[in-house]
C-alpha cells in the first residue's frame, strides 16, 4: 500500500506521454512488433497507475473519484480515454486513434493538475445522494460521449480529406472506414444528449430537493449552469437535425459534431479553468478563503453543493 | 552440400518459354518426379513451376551424386521434349551458396514481379509439399526449403516490404473501398463492362464479403459468364442509370472511346436518389465518368485509373525503400544456413577427433596413476587438468582452419588430411 501511495499524476502522465510519441514515431517512421509492444506497456502501465492514484486518492478522501473534486472529476474522464487507448491497441492495432485519444487523454490530465483537488463537505453530501452520483456519473459519461464524438469527427474529416485526394503523409494514418465513423458519430450524439439530458434534470431536482443544504439559490446566471445548458442546447439542435434532415452526408455530420463537441468542450472545461479551479485558488480553498472555493464548480449540482459547503 | 538451381523466369525468359517449360500440373510434376529418381536415385529434387517462373532445385550430398547444370538442362530436355539450345540462354543456373540465396530471394518474393507479392510463399510451399509427397525431398532440401520459409517469415515481419497494395484493382478495394464502407455484405455493385479489370476488382470484392452484383453490359453474354462467376445478376444497357442510383459501388471497365456517364446525366440521377455513399472506380481508358462527377455532391467518391495508379506507385517505393533491410537478413540468414550445413559435414570428423584423442588422453593418464599410486587426489586433478588444457591447445589450431575453411564449402582437402594425420578412418 505504501508503494501505491507514491504513486503520482505524473507516473500516468509520462506513460500515456511515451505511448503518444510512439505512436508518432509509428506514424513517421515503422510500425513493427516492438513498438507495439511498447504501447501495450506504456498503456497498460498508464492505466494501472492511473487506477491506483484515483483509488487512492478516493480512500483517503473516502468519496468516490467522480464527486471528488473537480481534480478527480477530470482524471475519471481521463482515465475512461485511458480505458479505450488500451482496448483499442489490444484490438485494433493497425488504426491510428491513438494519435487523436491519447492527447485528449493527456490534456486532461495536465488540465486536471490546474483545478481544484481539494474535497469538499458537500460533495459528501453529494455522494451520499443516489440522485447525486448519478448526476455526476451519467455528466461525465456524457462528457466522455462528446470528447468521442469530437475526436471521431475530426477522425472523420481527416479521412475524407485524405480520400477526397490529400496529401501522402496522410495516406500513412490507419483510420475506421467513413462509414463505421458516421455510426459512431450518430451514436455518440444520441448517447451524449441522453447523458447530459440526465445529468442536468439531476442535478435541478438535487436543487429542489436539497435547498436547505445550499447557501446561495440555485440560478441560470451562474456562468457554469448557463454554459452547461447552452452546450446541452446546442447537442439536443445537433441531434434533432440528424434525426430530421432528410439530405445529409457524413461529413455535414462530422463537421457540424466537430463544432458542436469542440465548442462544448471548450465551454465547459475553460469555464472550469476560468471560474476558480487553478491551484493559486486550491490554496486558498485550503486557507479558508471559500468565496473562491464556490466558484470553482462544474455542473449545476456540483457548484450548488460547493456554496452549500459555505454554509 | 551440393546445391544446383536451374530457373526459367520473367525476367530472362518470355511467357511462351516458360509455358513450354512449366509443370502445368500434379500428375505432370509426379512424372517429373519419378523419371528424376530413376535417373538420380540418390540426389534431391524440389521443383517450383509457377506462371512467373519454372525452377529446379536439386541437392545431393557431397560424393554421393555428382550434381551439374547439365543434368538438370538435360533432364528439362528430355522430360519436356525440347531441344535444350531452344532455353538454355534463358534460363539462369546458380551453385551451392548463390542457389540458396536465389531460394531465399524467391521465397521472399525479392525476385517476384510485383516485389512483396505474398502469392510465392504459398507456391513455395505447395512445391514442397508436392516433393515430399513424391519422396523427392531428402534431408538436404528439407533442411533447406523449411530454413527459406522462416527465412520468409523474418523478412515479411521485419521489413514492410509486404505492405500496401500494387495492383489497380487491390488498391482500388483495399485502400479506398475499405476506407469508405465498413462492410460489404450489404452493399450493391454495380459493374459496366465485363473486362479483366472488373473482373479482378470482383475477386477482391468477393473476398471482402459482397454478395449483390449487377453486371451491366452491352453484350449481354459477356456480361453474363462475367455475373455467374462471381453469383451476380445481369440487366440490359438501358437500364444502367436505375442501377447507377441504387449502386453503392460502381465498377466501370468498358473499352468506350468516350465518356459513358457525364456529369448532367449523374446529377439527375442523384438528384433523384438518395444520395447516399457511392464509390465510383473508373477504370476505362479512356474515362467511362466525367471528372467533374466528383464534384456533384460530399458523398459521390470517383477514382479513375490515374488515381488509383498514383497510390499503386507510392505504394511501390515504399517497398522498394525495404529491400537493403531484406537483402541483409537474406544474406545474414544464407550465411548461418551454409554454416551449419558445413558444420554438419566437419561435425563427425571433429568429433572422432576429439574422441580419439580423449581416449589417449585417458590411458595414459591411467598408465601414470598406476605407476604413481601416491598420487592425492589434489594432484590427480591438476595433472588431469594441465593434460586437458594440453589436448586443447594442440586441437585449437586444426579446429579452427577446418571451421573457418567450412565458411566457404565443404573443406573436402582438409577433413581428408585430418582423416589420414589422425588415422580416424572413413
Amino acid at each position: 500500500m505504501g508503494f501505491f501511495a507514491k504513486i503520482h499524476l505524473f507516473c500516468f502522465l509520462l506513460s500515456y506521454l511515451v505511448a503518444f510519441c510512439v505512436e508518432v514515431f509509428q506514424l513517421l517512421r515503422q510500425r513493427s512488433a516492438l513498438t507495439r509492444g511498447i504501447l501495450l506497456v506504456a498503456g497498460i502501465a498508464g492505466l494501472f497507475a492511473h487506477t491506483i492514484y484515483l483509488s487512492t486518492r478516493s480512500s483517503n478522501s473516502q468519496l468516490p473519484p467522480l464527486v471528488g473534486s473537480s481534480h478527480d472529476w477530470l482524471l475519471v474522464l481521463a482515465w475512461l480515454g485511458g480505458v479505450f487507448y488500451v482496448l483499442l491497441v489490444v484490438t485494433q492495432a493497425r488504426l491510428a486513434i491513438g494519435l487523436f485519444l491519447l492527447p485528449a487523454t493527456i490534456g486532461l490530465i495536465v488540465m486536471a493538475t490546474f483545478v481544484d483537488d481539494v474535497a469538499i463537505d458537500a460533495n459528501r453530501q453529494l455522494a451520499a445522494h443516489r440522485w447525486g452520483m448519478l448526476h455526476a456519473g451519467t455528466l461525465v459519461i456524457g462528457m466522455g460521449c462528446v470528447a468521442a464524438a469530437t475526436i471521431c469527427a475530426l477522425m472523420y474529416l481527416l479521412q475524407y480529406q485524405k480520400l477526397r485526394g490529400g496529401k501522402s503523409m496522410r495516406h500513412r494514418i490507419q483510420l475506421p472506414s467513413l462509414e463505421q465513423l458516421t455510426l459512431f458519430n450518430r451514436r455518440l450524439v444520441v448517447c451524449t444528449v441522453l447523458m447530459l439530458t440526465v445529468g442536468l434534470v439531476t442535478g435541478f431536482i438535487l436543487t429542489r430537493i436539497k435547498p436547505a443544504e445550499l447557501d446561495s439559490p440555485f440560478s441560470w446566471t451562474d456562468p457554469i449552469v448557463a454554459g452547461t445548458t447552452l452546450v446541452w442546447a446546442i447537442m439536443v439542435g445537433t441531434l434533432i437535425w440528424l434525426l430530421t434532415r432528410k439530405e445529409q452526408t457524413g461529413r455535414q455530420v462530422a463537421k457540424l459534431t466537430f463544432v458542436a463537441g469542440g465548442f462544448l468542450l471548450l465551454t465547459i472545461l475553460g469555464l472550469m479553468l476560468l471560474s476558480g479551479g487553478v491551484h493559486g485558488t486550491a490554496r486558498d480553498n485550503a486557507e479558508g478563503t471559500v468565496g473562491t472555493e464556490e466558484s470553482a464548480g462544474v455542473f449545476p449540482s456540483e457548484t450548488g453543493s460547493r456554496l452549500g459547503s459555505n454554509s | 552440400m551440393n546445391v544446383v538451381v536451374l530457373s526459367c523466369n520473367h525476367h530472362n525468359a518470355g511467357l511462351e518459354l516458360r509455358e513450354k517449360l512449366a509443370f502445368a500440373s500434379e500428375e505432370q510434376l509426379t512424372q517429373a518426379y519419378a523419371q528424376w529418381r530413376e535417373r538420380h536415385p540418390r540426389s534431391e529434387l524440389v521443383l517450383l513451376s509457377t506462371c512467373n517462373r519454372v525452377e529446379i532445385y536439386a541437392a545431393a550430398d557431397d560424393g554421393d551424386d555428382e550434381l551439374s547444370v547439365d543434368q538438370l538442362t538435360e533432364f528439362v530436355s528430355q522430360f519436356h521434349n525440347l531441344p535444350s539450345d531452344e532455353f538454355t540462354d534463358s534460363v539462369l543456373s546458380h551453385h551451392g551458396t548463390k542457389a540458396v540465396e536465389h531460394l531465399f530471394d524467391v521465397v521472399c518474393s525479392l525476385d517476384s514481379m510485383v516485389l512483396g507479392e505474398p502469392q510465392i510463399v504459398t507456391q513455395v510451399k505447395n512445391a514442397y509439399r508436392i516433393a515430399r509427397e513424391n519422396d523427392s525431398c531428402g534431408p538436404l532440401t528439407n533442411v533447406l526449403f523449411q530454413h527459406a520459409l522462416s527465412v520468409s517469415a523474418r523478412v515479411r515481419t521485419e521489413t514492410k516490404l509486404s505492405e500496401g497494395r500494387v495492383s489497380i484493382a487491390s488498391v482500388a478495394v483495399g485502400d479506398f473501398a475499405r476506407n469508405i464502407f465498413n462492410r460489404f455484405d450489404n452493399k450493391t455493385v454495380l459493374v459496366i463492362g465485363a473486362g479483366e479489370m472488373a473482373e479482378e476488382a470482383l475477386r477482391y470484392l468477393r473476398d471482402e464479403g459482397v454478395k449483390d452484383i449487377v453486371v451491366v453490359n452491352r453484350n449481354r453474354e459477356r456480361a453474363e459468364a462475367l455475373a455467374s462467376q462471381f453469383g451476380g445478376k445481369t440487366d440490359d444497357f438501358q437500364y444502367l442509370d436505375v442501377w447507377l442510383a441504387k449502386a453503392d459501388m460502381i465498377v466501370s471497365t468498358t473499352g468506350a472511346t468516350q465518356t459513358v456517364v457525364d456529369h448532367a446525366r449523374f446529377e439527375a440521377i442523384r438528384k433523384s436518389s438518395e444520395r447516399k455513399p457511392v464509390l465510383i472506380l473508373d477504370l476505362g481508358a479512356p474515362r467511362d465518368f466525367a471528372h467533374s462527377i466528383a464534384n456533384i455532391d460530399e458523398n459521390v467518391f470517383l477514382y479513375d485509373i490515374d488515381a488509383l495508379e498514383a497510390t499503386c506507385e507510392e505504394n511501390r517505393q515504399l517497398r522498394k525503400a525495404e529491400i537493403k533491410q531484406a537483402r541483409k537478413i537474406i544474406e545474414q540468414q544464407t550465411e548461418r544456413f551454409m554454416h551449419e550445413v558445413y558444420h554438419r559435414a566437419t561435425g563427425p570428423v571433429i568429433q572422432r577427433l576429439r574422441e580419439q584423442l580423449s581416449e589417449i588422453r585417458r590411458s595414459e593418464l591411467d598408465i601414470l596413476y598406476r605407476k604413481n599410486p601416491d598420487f592425492t587426489d589434489a594432484q590427480r586433478a591438476a595433472v588431469e587438468k594441465t593434460v586437458h588444457r594440453i589436448v586443447n591447445k594442440l586441437l585449437h589450431p586444426p579446429l579452427k582452419t577446418l571451421k573457418d575453411e567450412a565458411k566457404a564449402g565443404t573443406p573436402h582437402g582438409l577433413l581428408d588430411a585430418v582423416k589420414r594425420l589422425f588415422n580416424l578412418g572413413d
